[in-house]
């Protein structure tokens, strides 16, 4: 169960960040709330990790200031856990040995420190390789191993920058369960990737980053009511055609989707549920819902927003190879 | 600070407590000493005994007299040490050759013929021919010729010649009624030992080792700073290389974990120069010479170990943490390695004049202080204590400023992945952090 707060754990104000002439951060200034399953959302080159690197305080901001947990995350380091971009292991050390190494540095000791290692060895399912060298584990088994190296202490904050990159299918979604499982546990995810759908299925607040600009920092809700489309989506049964066009409260409807749906444009103030009901007693149909804003289209509008229509398509096009890439790797 | 100790003993632990480490730091000198010590005691020239019959033709007989003296078995001891030195210093270093021979005494030159046949049939070991007017000292002429068989032993012969030579010295101190062995115990060079006065009393002097243990103090800095540095480098290399960096970074900071790796490869130092320096001083115990070593010189070593250690640290950890692999390393090393070999250059006529304007000029130029000092502070004639101050505080300020520097770059070069940069951008880090 999710135990969000209003207090934020995380606070940036007018935080920018240059690196020679490029302007990797440009005056960011948001909150995650304490509990808060958050998506740090963006194309590659958004300055996520940028972003991200300064929180950790492994790099500190040109302008402007960041707190974690109330203070300096350097002060907070150890309940703070972090699984960067480009993962690291010593190769040549063995499991068990670096496990205890990171844990150490994370403050622990002793017994506790071997009986969790154990624990989540067991729950990322690696038994049996705390005494292999890390060079002999498979690419996956080593980005497990490295989650776990974040999870050890069990932080309370807990920030992972694409961590779905590289797992197989079966090893996401086991890390999914488990993010699901921290975050019900009432800790803070910050959770960044370039892969939009990811984050829908799993944050309960988006922070969308473009350019180094913050474009967007509200919750799911706000951005379900917010970029609502307006929209249902009908499969008719049988071909049988509907008489939407005299139907109060729909603006035009356009028919011949992939699946046969009908896309129904709503007024804004129409009632999605008195529409629904109308058109099922209007005739029988496979199924009809209300069509839901993907975070893709809701980036680009943003985009196109701020940015005008060219920099829109570029979103798109940016995104849709990303998703491709992603596919294929998948 | 707890932290930094954690760094400090993983990076003592997967450096000095490896296979490699162990053996080629600690095990290899211990076998090479051990060998020398062992060799010493085991290895011994192999003895024989010559036997056969040496036939002397001597017209006075005189000659022939002092041999029977000298050819004794019971007499002879084998070679001296200073003939044994004389042969070896010739390479001609062999067994130690016993003699038991019988002697025939002739005095008929005509018989030479005969007594040369009876050598080629193998009847006779050798003929000995004595000259005439071998027993005139003022005579240079005189000699005595020795015929062998062409397949005789080498050893053999040298020692058939030398009884030979004793003989003749004998017969000519008892033509002039002379002691033999007073004789040779008059000409034997007595043992001159050197006692150097100190303070509280005297010591031996080892003048030779004496010239030698600047140098080699300076060696030893010199080969345990730069190994420990070279591991620093790999170390943080290998670190960045393996994208290991941001992991530790999210757990320390860049400070705590330059400190960390500094500090655990200074115990790796001090561990090889205890090692290398209880080899030296056992060594010198072994052969009585511990008295060369004032414990001032050691705490001298250590300190400068020290300044040392942390000027290469510096040099190291910089380059380390500004590129991504050994061969991006090179082109940054190059200027390093050039300026750690002025030592190399500079051990000759420091040594040789240790209060020269060379000696003084470098003491003070900090890259060069620990290790031109060393050999000055050890030498046998050490700089005034003002001086060694005033070079202990630019030496120290020196290697601080360098680890300031260092720290700067560090924390901007261990995120920084791509192109190694150059100098100039080098210097620019320096304003970024």
């Amino acid at each position: 169960m999710t135990t969000q707060t209003d207090v934020p754990t995380v606070q940036l104000e007018s935080v920018s960040k240059s690196f020679g002439a490029t302007r990797a951060v440009d005056d960011v200034s948001l909150e995650i709330p304490a509990g808060s399953l958050c998506g740090f959302l963006g194309p590659n080159g958004a300055g996520k990790s940028t972003t991200i690197r300064m929180i950790m305080s492994i790099i500190y901001p040109d302008a402007g200031s960041v707190r974690a947990l109330g203070g300096s995350a350097l002060a907070a380091k150890d309940r703070i856990g972090y699984l960067p971009e480009e993962r690291g292991i010593y190769r040549k050390m063995r499991v068990g040995e670096y496990l205890l190494y990171i844990g150490r540095l994370k403050g622990l000791g002793g017994t506790d420190l071997k009986r969790r290692i154990g624990y989540w060895l067991d729950r990322i399912k690696l038994p049996n390789v705390i005494h292999k060298r890390c060079h002999e584990l498979s690419k996956g088994m080593q980005q497990k191993v490295q989650f776990l190296a974040a999870v050890l202490n069990d932080p309370d904050v807990l920030i992972l920058d694409e961590p779905f990159s590289g797992l197989d299918p079966v090893n996401a979604t086991l890390l999914n369960e488990i993010i699901r499982e921290l975050s019900d546990q009432g800790r803070t995810i910050i959770f960044s990737t370039h892969v939009l759908h990811q984050a829908e299925q799993l944050c309960d607040r988006i922070v969308l980053i473009n350019h180094g600009k913050l474009l967007l920092d509200v919750s799911m809700e706000e951005i379900i009511a917010r970029f609502d489309p307006r929209t249902l989506l009908v499969r008719p049964l049988n071909d049988q055609p509907l008489e939407l066009d005299k139907m109060p409260g729909v603006v035009d409807f356009t028919a011949g989707g992939e699946t046969g749906s009908v896309e129904v444009h709503l007024e804004p103030s129409a009632d999605p549920q008195a529409i629904m009901r109308e058109i099922l007693n209007q005739s029988p149909v496979r199924s009809v819902e209300l069509r839901r804003i993907t975070l893709e289209e809701v980036f680009v509008r943003l985009v196109m927003e701020s940015e005008g229509e060219a920099a829109a398509e570029r979103a798109r096009e940016e995104l849709s190879h990303v998703e491709n890439d992603d596919r294929r790797l998948a | 600070m707890w932290k930094t100790m954690i760094v400090a003993w993983r990076e003592f632990k997967h450096t000095a407590l490896t296979k490699a480490f162990i053996f080629g730091t600690i095990f290899f000198p211990l076998i090479i000493w051990g060998g020398i010590v062992v060799g010493s005691i085991i290895v011994r020239p192999s003895e024989t005994t010559v036997q056969g019959t040496l036939a002397i033709l001597d017209p006075t007989g005189e000659v022939f007299l002092a041999a029977e003296q000298e050819f004794d078995p019971e007499r002879f001891k084998g070679p001296t040490l200073g003939e044994m030195m004389e042969d070896a210093a010739r390479g001609t270093m062999g067994a130690i050759v016993h003699l038991d021979m019988k002697l025939e005494a002739h005095t008929d030159r005509q018989e030479l013929e005969t007594l040369q046949n009876r050598v080629r049939e193998q009847e006779l070991l050798a003929v000995a021919v004595v000259g005439d007017g071998v027993l005139d000292t003022a005579n240079r002429d005189g000699r005595v010729v020795l015929y062998v068989d062409p397949a005789a032993n080498p050893d053999h012969i040298s020692a058939i010649q030398r009884t030979l030579g004793r003989s003749v010295v004998r017969a000519r101190a008892t033509q002039r009624e002379l002691d033999v062995a007073e004789l040779r115990a008059m000409l034997r060079d007595p043992q001159i030992v050197t006692r150097r006065l100190t303070d509280v009393g005297e010591a031996a002097a080892g003048v030779e080792l004496q010239k030698m243990l600047p140098i080699a103090f300076m060696v030893l800095l010199w080969i345990c700073a730069f190994a420990s540095g070279n591991y620093l480098l790999t170390t943080t290399i290998e670190e960045k290389s393996n994208r290991v960096m941001e992991v530790l970074l999210s757990a320390i900071s860049p400070m705590q974990l330059m400190a960390g790796k500094i500090i655990g490869q200074c115990v790796v130092g001090i561990f090889t120069i205890a090692v290398y320096g209880a080899l030296g001083i056992g060594a010198l115990f072994y052969f009585s010479m511990h008295d060369v070593i004032e414990i001032s010189q050691l705490v001298y070593v250590v300190v400068y170990f020290f300044m040392a250690y942390l000027m290469i640290a510096a040099m190291m950890a910089s380059i380390g943490s500004a590129v991504s692999d050994l061969q991006e390393a090179h082109a940054l090393l190059t200027p390093a390695m050039l300026l750690l070999m002025v030592p190399w250059i500079l051990f000759m006529p420091v040594s040789q004049n240790p209060n020269g304007t060379i000696a003084t000029v470098t003491s003070f130029i900090p890259p060069l202080t620990p290790f031109v000092m060393v050999m000055r502070v050890t030498s046998s004639e050490p700089p005034a204590t003002l001086q060694i101050i005033a070079t202990m505080v630019v030496g120290w300020g020196g290697a601080i400023v360098m680890m300031w520097l260092c720290a700067r770059i560090f924390r901007v070069g261990v995120l920084m992945t791509g192109k190694p940069p150059s100098p100039l951008e080098l210097i620019r880090w320096l304003r970024y952090s």
